[in-house]
């Protein structure tokens, strides 16, 4: 393990113990990957917010895992997520910069905090980014733009291009990327990536992580990520099923859901994994899982 | 008449009340991971009639933390 890696740990058990199992257990998933990979993040948030970075991200982490156990817990009481409309998350969650603040470290935390979304990592890195053929990716809803800066980071004959509608992403993801040292090679611009004009050449891949789920219409994007691409282009896709959180919209119950919607929108479904957290509450009706498809557009 | 919050908390985690003391929390708890800490802080929400903030919640590492944020809570 690493000292920037140490520090963070550090910081979690001091600060938010009742954390600590569960990101111990996440890190013994992978431990050469998270110890590889979580190092290089946290180097680069480092870089975009300076030397309070690390109890910025340990705090994202801990209010972020906090909310969503909670709203798990909404979730199971109810049998619904609690909003339904694009429009009532934009307005409680993502116009919201305070919470915002913390969301994106917490969504970049988790990256390597919670054991599912280290497999997810894993198959990303093993089966998604080492495949690739050099060319131009695209990255939707990017946020703190980790998923796409590991790949370019990895993959010195990409360039990346980024398109988020949250203008916060614009001061997070460029300092992240020139933290990487690739910040010639990527470019981030602040717009809806379903109306994404790629240029008179399309894309050679995309990434889009978790993003499904918080849109009224999924299917209807998919189908214009396929427009996006060349033919043969490969996206990675991920999103979560049955699991609480205040701005998920779209509730997928099912494995098949994804898939249909994405052989439906143009693509061939190469690869599908799935994965659970290794802590679950007990008696429970849905358990929250992650989905991630490797897509290859026809 | 509310509960006692040691023996509420005993009852979250499954565990004997007996083995907690008013400094007992997630760092020296084994049972108390997060989603027992929303366990918890649900049943205290409950049993005193408040409502924790994120903030609160997290602020909470001890039973006596607890009954501090409660009784705050409550006035």
């Amino acid at each position: 393990m690493n000292p920037l890696q140490k520090q963070f740990y550090q910081l979690l058990r001091e600060s938010y113990p009742m954390m600590w199992r569960g990101v111990e257990e996440a890190r013994l998933v992978a431990p050469e990957l998270v110890d590889r990979h979580f190092e290089r993040c946290l180097g680069w948030a480092t870089h975009a917010i300076g030397p309070g970075a690390l109890q910025k991200v340990a705090d994202g982490y801990a209010f972020f895992t906090m909310e969503v156990n909670r709203a798990q817990r909404a979730y199971e009481a109810a049998g619904k997520y609690e909003l339904s409309s694009f429009a009532e998350a934009n307005r409680q969650v993502y116009q919201n910069s305070e919470y915002m603040a913390q969301y994106y470290w917490g969504v970049f935390a988790i990256l390597f905090c919670w054991s599912h979304y280290v497999e997810l990592m894993e198959f990303y890195l093993a089966r998604f980014v080492r495949q690739l053929p050099s060319g131009r990716l695209l990255e939707v809803a990017p946020g703190h733009g980790a998923w796409g800066i590991i790949a370019v980071s990895d993959r010195p004959d990409l360039t990346l291009e980024g398109w988020d509608i949250s203008p916060a992403s614009l001061t997070i993801a460029p300092l992240m990327a020139a933290g990487a040292g690739v910040a010639e090679r990527c470019q981030y611009r602040v717009g809806d990536a379903t109306h994404a004009e790629p240029g008179r050449d399309g894309f050679d891949a995309a990434v889009c992580s978790f993003m499904l789920e918080h849109l009224e219409q999924p299917g209807a994007f998919l189908a214009q990520l396929a427009g996006s691409l060349n033919p043969g282009a490969r996206a990675f896709v991920t999103l979560a099923l049955t699991a609480g959180q205040r701005d998920h919209i779209y509730e997928f119950k099912r494995e098949s859901e994804a898939i249909l919607m994405a052989e439906t929108g143009g693509f061939d479904v190469l690869e599908s994994r799935m994965a659970q957290p290794l802590r679950l509450a007990s008696n429970v009706r849905y358990i929250p899982r992650v989905q991630a498809l490797i897509l290859r557009k026809r | 008449m509310n509960p006692d919050i040691t023996t509420l908390v005993a009852s979250a985690l499954d565990i004997s009340p007996d083995t907690l003391s008013p400094d007992s929390g997630p760092a020296n708890v084994p049972e108390w991971d997060s989603l027992a800490h929303v366990t918890v802080i649900t049943a205290a929400e409950k049993a005193y009639g408040v409502e924790l903030t994120v903030k609160e919640m997290l602020s909470v590492q001890s039973i006596a933390k607890l009954r501090q944020v409660v009784e705050a809570k409550r006035g």
